[in-house]
């Protein structure tokens, strides 16, 4: 991990239209260190609460199916 | 090829190891960060970012088991809130503590150290419980999740001013309420967990809060101080996005497995699964503590091998344990008695 940086890396996953958009024409680098840092907080929670919402839509859709797979397999 | 900076391979050893990290805590209720940062130091990332990342994940687990537990129980707010100042002066002086030892050049070498004796250390107490299961010693009865353990009640007795007011009754020294926020966040920002394993036991033990109250306010206080540890290190440059997103991606679905199998699985039958999985973590790091000082590589990956294998053969029982109860009773998940 010589000449690590993970800012950089953040600035290149950022600048790919970040997930969902959310941070999509941010420049991570050029803001200040405080405000990078609630950046990343808000990130978190909005992927967290995303996550939550995304696969319990998921599992409301694909849960019967894959009940179904499962016990067919016996 | 690469993806978000790291390689496919990479990437998908998180979203996989998230996921088995997501099935395990899932299942134990905890929060799993304490797998993830020493992983992340074995991989070769440095401390702060290894340590910042960790308690990102913890922040992100933290706010799915918060919104899942959206009424968090019991929260005796005053008590959190108090908590929450002492958990933000030990994070931050936690922090501070690893970019000193980052600056003289051993911040790896303290935290891989320290994480050996905490790995060994839940092992074992895991392997304990395990052996109480085996001798039929059953802890029923021992405790009544109202009562005020008696440690507690001798620390209420201390009339040190200012007293704070309990919700559930009673009342506790400012004192013993921001010196336990104070030592639970330095472990926290000096290792990068959630200390939720110590933070629930000392609210209930040393403060003296009813079971349901010490549970409720240790996720509501701890929510917030992965907040603040995520800010902290992300300040710092400690944190990184392209590592916390795939762990979070599988871990999220993994918990959601992990908790539905506490329906259907035994604890005890994989309790000794865990404490093996615990003790073979702590010697994975030690092993890769020796490879960096003996300069031997081979050392490392089989480190790797070990950690992330034994969480993924952990994991994998409890998955087993769900598909054979499931295909017994035809789909349905069918209560465990012993929940």
């Amino acid at each position: 991990m010589a000449g690590y940086t993970p800012l950089d890396r953040n600035n290149e996953f950022t600048t790919m239209a970040y997930l969902w958009g959310i941070c999509t024409m941010i420049e991570l680098s050029t803001l200040p260190a405080t405000v990078q840092a609630l950046l990343f907080v808000g990130v978190i929670l909005f992927e967290a609460v995303f996550l939550y919402v995304g696969y319990g839509a998921i599992e409301k859709v694909a849960g019967p199916r894959i009940k179904r797979a499962i016990t067919r397999g016996e | 090829m690469e993806l978000f900076g790291l390689t496919i391979g990479l990437l998908l050893l998180f979203v996989s190891f998230g996921f088995m990290v997501g099935v395990l805590f899932g299942f134990f209720g905890m929060g799993g960060a304490f797998l993830i940062t020493p992983t992340l130091l074995i991989l070769g990332y440095p401390a702060r970012v290894a340590i910042g990342s960790g308690l990102a994940f913890y922040f992100g687990t933290s706010v799915i088991a918060v919104i899942k537990h959206y009424d968090i129980g019991q929260v005796d707010y005053k008590l959190g809130a108090i908590l929450f100042v002492g958990l933000t002066i030990g994070i931050e002086g936690g922090r501070r503590l690893v970019f000193s030892l980052e600056r003289i050049g051993i911040a790896e070498l303290v935290t891989g150290v320290a994480y050996v004796f905490l790995l060994a250390g839940i092992g074992l107490l895991f392997l304990r419980r395990a052996r109480n299961i085996a001798a039929d010693e059953s802890d029923e009865d021992e405790t009544n999740g109202d009562d005020i353990p008696p440690m507690a009640t001798t620390l209420q007795s201390y009339n040190i001013p200012p007293m704070v007011s309990l919700t559930a009754g009673g009342s506790a020294s400012a004192w013993t309420i921001s010196g336990v926020g104070g030592t639970v966040g330095l472990v926290s920002g000096f290792l990068g967990v959630g200390g939720g394993f110590i933070r629930m036991p000392a609210i209930y033990y040393l403060i003296g809060t009813p079971l349901a109250v010490a549970v409720g306010t240790s996720l509501f206080a701890g929510l917030f101080s992965g907040a603040y540890g995520t800010f902290t290190y992300g300040a710092a440059g400690g944190i990184d996005l392209a590592v916390i997103t795939p762990l979070l991606v599988g871990s999220a679905l993994g918990a959601r497995i992990g908790s539905a199998a506490t329906t259907v699985v035994n604890e005890d039958d994989v309790i000794i699964y865990f404490a093996a999985m615990m003790l073979l973590a702590s010697a994975a790091i030690a092993l890769s503590e020796l490879g960096n000082w003996l300069e031997i590589e081979p050392l490392n990956t089989l480190s790797v091998i070990l950690l992330v294998g034994s969480a993924f053969f952990v994991g994998s029982m409890i998955i087993y344990h769900v598909i054979k109860s499931m295909r017994k009773t035809g789909g349905e998940l069918q209560q465990n008695p012993s929940h």
